[in-house]
């Protein structure tokens, strides 16, 4: 079990940092709003496995928040892009 | 006008199966040398008429990887409502309208059952 | 039983977590913004919701079966997938209406 937490882990992490490392390469507004979507998909398995690990009993009230919240983030970052045009 | 169950549940299993297909067709072709990516952006006349049908073949194509939808032209006289679909494999123009006007067939099928469903289809667009 | 019950959860978290990873990859090699927004749905329609999955049978493992768990993965699964191609419908209009640079290759371009 513990194998299964901490691959899934680094694999999440190494696309994390992959998608960093495309922020630092060529930083066109679209590209960033993408990457920054990457990254909280990323943040969200993360914790999943994490507590997966600690066999925490909320993790599924967690992974029906982020999935319905995470529009939020999405949407403000498109409205940034039109600079606030719709 | 909620759509038969049964109906919804073919509907998703096949947008399943597109999905993990579109997503294998990406994976292998950026872990192996070369990138035969060509994207494209091509105009989608609809035979679909309610909102709930537009907005659902909007977020189909969306959540299919490798086809985003890019905008919405609604109804404007007699032209049907468009889509602006910007795909990634567009190398060839009549195969990508191929398989997008297959997904919305599936589509009406869904909403409007066999019979009427494929009528839309045969129908001209207007 | 646990032990295949184990397996099934390692192949669903690892082979999510994989997805992620290739879409992250597809936006490395990808040349422009609204090509890196189109391959994050390979991510959020596939990763993310298999992920999930495997949470819950390891959640069912050790805490038992019942059904409002089982109604939390169902609203997860529907909320990513939902959510998540509505967003990216907004954004990549935003992208392109921005006027972001695009691929030179892309042609045809039909909203030109």
């Amino acid at each position: 079990m513990t194998f299964i937490v901490w691959t899934t882990v680094a694999i999440l992490l190494l696309a994390a940092v992959l998608g960093l490392v495309r922020v630092l390469l060529s930083r066109d507004d679209a590209s960033v709003a993408a990457v920054s979507d990457l990254a909280y998909f990323c943040a969200v398995g993360i914790f999943l496995m994490v507590g997966l690990n600690a066999e925490s009993i909320v993790l599924l009230d967690v992974a029906s928040l982020a999935a319905l919240v995470g529009i939020l983030a999405t949407v403000s970052l498109a409205r940034i892009l039109t600079r606030g045009r719709r | 006008m909620i759509p038969n169950p049964l109906r919804i549940g073919v509907y998703g299993g096949w947008l399943a199966g597109e999905v993990v297909r579109g997503a294998l067709r990406i994976g292998v072709d950026v872990v192996t040398p070369g990138l035969r990516m060509s994207p494209a952006i091509v105009a989608l006349p609809l035979h679909c008429e309610t909102d709930l049908e537009i907005s659902t073949m909007a977020s189909s194509i969306t959540i299919t990887p490798g086809t985003i939808t890019l905008g919405i032209a609604p109804r404007t006289g007699d032209s049907p409502p468009t889509l602006y679909v910007h795909a990634l494999y567009g190398e060839d123009r009549d195969s990508v309208i191929e398989e997008l006007r297959d997904m919305e067939r599936r589509l009406l099928v869904m909403t409007r059952g066999r019979r009427s469903g494929e009528q839309a289809m045969e129908g001209e667009l207007s | 039983m646990t032990l295949l019950l184990t397996i099934l959860t390692g192949v669903l978290c690892i082979g999510g977590a994989i997805f992620v990873l290739l879409s992250a990859i597809a936006m490395l090699r990808s040349r422009d913004g609204l090509s890196r927004i189109n391959v994050l749905s390979s991510a959020t329609g596939m990763g993310l919701p298999w992920i999930a999955t495997g949470v819950y049978i390891q959640h069912v493992v050790v805490h038992g079966f019942d059904v409002i768990t089982l109604i939390k993965l169902m609203v997860a699964i529907a909320g990513f997938i939902i959510m998540s191609s509505v967003a990216s419908n907004a954004l990549g209009r935003a992208a392109y209406r921005s006027g972001a640079p695009l691929d030179p290759a892309t042609d045809p371009n039909e909203l030109a």
